[in-house]
């Protein structure tokens, strides 16, 4: 899903043996015109801001509450002006209720944002924001389709409204002219990917001890590894980054893990799509049949959540699911989850080291230098990885740090991060036509590949806990 | 060329018509029935958004880690 250069292809042997490969930009024309450096740039401005307003605006007295173990509650002073629509159950309005201002504000930030970037980038701004609006809007229609409770309860997330609502413009009428410049499908997906990166907090790994971290942190990888060598070598799906990103979806945490794997390795858009609409298809399954299985067969509630944790796709899915089974399984799912959601930055990172050291390269060519491997590197990663490590050091060595980021993740980032990644979806949409997502589908290869990992999942997810929760570490999590 | 033109905007129509129908009259007589309205009146009391695609977008987890922070802090308190 990246802009990123190729090299030149001479036509004939006469012109490769003149041809010289593109002058690179210097590293600081890069900066100022690559739009990954762009993503981070805009992420990281934007969390500046959101840091700031909840630094300046925490009360009084803070760091005392913090010292007598009781601390205040810090509200970020931007909440009121950004805002997503929320649910609701017989009128869709009420999903607006007392959100107006916060979604005009989110429109007017985002817009200013953007606008910005491209004045800097030497691009028509007014071009960019005649079509702005009206993406915009799709994007609040696809929240609004999305907040209604029923499709909520069924892990139904926005990206699929927003893919829904620009299919449809795009196969029925065809994307209109106007719009073109403001679709920004990658824009978006790597700010929204920056500003994720500051709710990767790595404090947050041990939170249920060793146990946790070994049926979130070894068994994710093995399947994921697994996962894409069995795509590779017996199924042979073509695209690589198609059995990458269903490998990272189903093993990770769903459409988060998707988007951002996505992004790393420069997965089509039909690709990404097809991955998304699978994982929260078997979400829709997994989430009402694993707790009637783990009741039906009694396992007990902390192995149950630590399983459903470690393996069904969606975070909100999991903790619906450990809730049926009580109190203590959703804690532990919910919090395997967590865990294992903090890995999307580790997976997006390998990924996008992987691709550009072995699947981009030419096998007949020399290996890759430093130099080759940082040019082709997708740079918003960088952004991604470096504000996860930032705000996992302010949160753990600040005082009252949890209680700061917590505020400004919940009060701005968090919802930002969810309009750039509907506004992403809504583009990609609109960019998207129904003949390009069908071959995807081809030999149902991806399905295939879907099942069997996920079948590997469930059974090394719940070997591991096993171990973990009933052997090793038998007291680690008591009832 | 102006048939085609308007065969687009009649399937259009359509489309959203249909759609409006799912979303406007199905779902919601969906939500009412007595199952459905008391399991998501469940998922509300109980702070779960099953559509959450990342963990701070839960409310439930929210509580959880509020009340790791509490504990921690009580400790620390504790022993110093």
């Amino acid at each position: 899903m990246s802009a990123s250069p190729d090299p030149a292809s001479p036509e004939n042997d006469d012109d490769a043996a003149i041809a010289l490969p593109p002058e690179r930009p210097s590293l600081w024309v890069d900066m100022r015109t690559n739009e990954d450096w762009w993503a981070i740039w805009c992420g990281a401005l934007l969390l500046a801001l959101a840091f700031a307003a909840v630094w300046f605006g925490r009360p009084a007295g803070l760091a005392e509450s913090v010292e007598l173990g009781d601390p205040l509650q810090v509200v970020s002073p931007l909440k009121s002006y950004l805002a997503k629509p929320g649910s609701w159950d017989s009128n869709p309005l009420a999903s607006l209720d007392g959100k107006l201002i916060g979604i005009g504000g989110t429109f007017l930030v985002l817009a200013a944002l953007f606008a910005g970037a491209m004045r800097i980038r030497g691009k028509s701004v007014s071009r960019f924001l005649l079509g702005f609006p009206l993406i915009f809007l799709l994007a609040a229609l696809a929240y609004v389709m999305a907040g209604h409770t029923v499709l909520k309860a069924y892990n139904l997330e926005y990206a699929l409204w927003a893919l829904l609502v620009g299919l449809i413009i795009s196969n029925i009428v065809g994307t209109p002219s106007f719009m073109k410049p403001a679709i920004m499908t990658e824009f978006f997906i790597k700010t929204g990917l920056v500003l994720l990166g500051a709710e990767v907090l790595m404090s947050r790994l041990l939170a249920l001890g060793l146990p946790g971290v070994f049926v979130a942190w070894v068994v994710t990888p093995v399947v994921l590894v697994s996962t894409y060598i069995f795509g590779q070598k017996i199924l042979k799906i073509p695209s690589r980054s198609l059995n990458m990103v269903v490998s990272a979806d189903m093993s990770v945490c769903g459409v988060s893990a998707a988007i951002a794997t996505a992004a790393a390795c420069k997965a089509k858009k039909e690709e990404l799509s097809l991955a998304i609409g699978m994982s929260l298809s078997f979400t829709v399954i997994m989430m009402v049949v694993l707790p009637a299985i783990i009741k039906a067969t009694g396992i007990d509630p902390i192995l149950g959540g630590a399983w459903l944790g470690g393996t069904i796709d969606s975070t909100g899915a999991v903790a619906a699911a450990g809730a049926v089974l009580g109190d203590e399984a959703l804690e532990v799912a919910a919090t395997v989850k967590m865990i294992q959601n903090i890995l999307i930055g580790v997976t997006a990172f390998c990924v996008a080291i992987y691709w550009v050291t072995y699947v981009e390269r030419d096998p007949n060519g020399p290996s890759l230098g430093v130099s080759e491997i940082w040019y082709r590197f997708p740079k918003f990663v960088l952004g991604f990885v470096a504000m996860s490590i930032l705000f996992s050091i302010l949160y753990s060595t600040m005082t009252a740090g949890p209680e700061l980021v917590d505020a400004m993740i919940k009060g701005s980032t968090k919802t930002l991060r969810g309009w750039l990644f509907c506004l992403a979806f809504v583009c990609i949409g609109l960019e998207t036509n129904f003949k390009q997502l069908l071959p995807q589908l081809k030999g149902g290869k991806p399905l295939i590949l879907y099942v069997c990992g996920q079948s590997l999942n469930l059974i090394l997810t719940l070997t591991m806990a096993y171990l973990m929760f009933k052997i090793v570490f038998p007291t680690s999590v008591t009832p | 060329m102006r048939a085609l033109k308007t065969q687009k905007w009649l399937t259009l129509t359509l489309v959203v018509t249909v759609l409006a129908v799912i979303w406007l009259v199905l779902l919601p007589a969906y939500a009412r029935q007595p199952e459905m309205s008391e399991h998501l009146q469940w998922l509300d009391r109980q702070g779960i958004d099953p559509s959450a695609m990342y963990y701070t977008e839960l409310e439930v987890m929210e509580r959880i880690l509020q009340r790791q922070r509490t504990e921690s802090l009580l400790d620390k308190a504790k022993h110093e």
